[in-house]
């Protein structure tokens, strides 16, 4: 499994992609630098700590959920449809060897990717303003989001593996919006409403809710078994295909 | 080794057209299977290679490998390096100086420290063959093995095909090249 992993990033990575990566890091982090707020007054900063938090917490979020979903589709897409690779490996091993070996490389880049861009949002707020500390590291909404690209990593594999087309990846980002736009933020979870929840069961979403803080709707252990139901959908998906260059 | 290859009932069915074979047996050590463009002598293969789903039967009891005729290559890694890493994800990987053995045979050890991108077509085609003879296999499925070779290419091609113990099932439209080295032709 290791060196099918091992191929895997070979195929995934390329100096061009490590330099646009590193792009897209680097343009995170003078948006996240602008929402901090840090050119305004210290003492203003410190005076209105709740307002700023709270704004640079929500403008920061929704800016990584949106860099995180269009992530998952940039390395599926390099993964599934720019290097058609599979027929390759399926000589060697079984279809299902290559399939969770590849979704897991997928997982372990998308995973790492998002903590990057995590600790980027943390260490801007804590080193730049006055209203973000140590204290505040939040490891669960840092699990939250890990879960949130977990799962739209694997609706695109699904998607994709299902359709065989580039266009069906559009479905997905177009399920996240309505999912963004549809689930209202600063509200009490119960209050959200009937369409927002169906659409939140697949087009998981990360918001901030009065009585928890941010969190998905139906909270982690719901995420998992969701991601864990569609991981298995892509197997038994990919495994009763016809696999073609 | 003796090799035996039964298909019964062949079908497959596509979006706009159904490949169907009639039944035949593969027994030769080299066999060609000839055919028009659409005929299915890809689909064929693919299928004995345990790659598509089929309608019918096919038996066969030895272990095959399937080379198709593209696949991607990865960016930024040497030849060597590449076939290397292929071979480590094998059950049974064959060791470095059959790598070596190979790439020497189809003339790329000057090539080897090579990005495998700048290769040519003909130099990728070579490596697709390589790549594929590396696996341990009782029969090699090579699917237009020939497209993108030069002369001397066919040529290495060729008496490798002679020289080995193996059994090779090809697919080809250039049936006059193969011709004289086939035990056995297949039409379709």
């Amino acid at each position: 499994m290791r060196s099918l992993i091992l191929l895997h990033f070979q195929y995934l990575f390329s100096w061009k992609v490590f330099y646009i990566t590193s792009l897209i890091l680097l343009l995170a982090t003078i948006c996240f630098l602008y929402f901090s707020n840090f050119y305004l007054d210290y003492d203003l900063l410190l005076f209105n700590k709740q307002y700023y938090s709270e704004e640079y917490y929500f403008e920061s979020i929704s800016l990584i959920k949106i860099i995180v979903v269009l992530f998952n589709m940039f390395i599926v897409i390099n993964s599934f449809i720019l290097n058609k690779y599979d027929l390759l490996l399926i000589s060697r091993r079984s279809k299902k060897e290559v399939i969770i070996s590849k979704t897991l490389s997928l997982l372990i880049i998308n995973n790492g990717f998002s903590i990057i861009l995590y600790l980027l949002f943390l260490v801007t707020g804590m080193f730049l303003t006055p209203y973000m500390n140590i204290s505040k590291l939040d490891l669960s909404l840092l699990g939250d989001i890990l879960i949130f690209g977990s799962i739209y990593q694997m609706i695109y594999i699904l998607v994709y593996v299902a359709n065989k087309t580039i266009y069906a990846l559009i479905l997905v980002i177009v399920g996240y919006f309505i999912s963004d736009i549809v689930t209202d933020s600063f509200i009490v979870k119960e209050n959200v409403t009937s369409f927002s929840k169906i659409l939140n069961v697949v087009f998981v979403n990360v918001n901030y809710y009065t009585n928890e803080g941010y969190s998905m709707l139906f909270g982690k252990t719901v995420g998992i078994t969701v991601f864990i139901l569609l991981f298995f959908c892509v197997v038994l998906i990919y495994f009763n295909r016809d696999i073609t260059n | 080794m003796n090799m035996k290859i039964e298909i019964y009932d062949f079908s497959k069915q596509y979006k706009n057209h159904i490949v169907n074979i009639d039944d035949i047996v593969i027994n030769g050590r080299v066999s060609l299977i000839v055919g028009q463009n659409g005929s299915g002598k890809s689909t064929l293969l693919k299928a004995i290679g345990g790659i598509i789903k089929y309608g019918g039967n096919i038996e066969c009891k030895d272990k095959v490998c399937y080379m198709d005729e593209f696949f991607s290559y990865p960016s930024d890694i040497k030849l060597f390096d590449f076939l290397k890493l292929l071979n480590s994800t094998s059950i049974s990987p064959k060791k470095e100086e059959d790598i070596s053995k190979l790439l020497d045979y189809f003339n790329l050890t000057d090539k080897q420290d090579d990005d495998i991108q700048s290769l040519s077509k003909g130099m990728k085609a070579k490596v697709n063959i390589i790549q594929c003879l590396l696996e341990q296999a009782d029969i090699y499925l090579l699917d237009e093995p020939l497209s993108g070779l030069d002369k001397e290419g066919v040529e290495l091609f060729k008496n490798y095909i002679l020289k080995s113990k193996n059994n090779f099932v090809i697919s080809t439209h250039l049936n006059d090249e193969l011709e004289d080295l086939s035990d056995e032709v297949i039409y379709l």
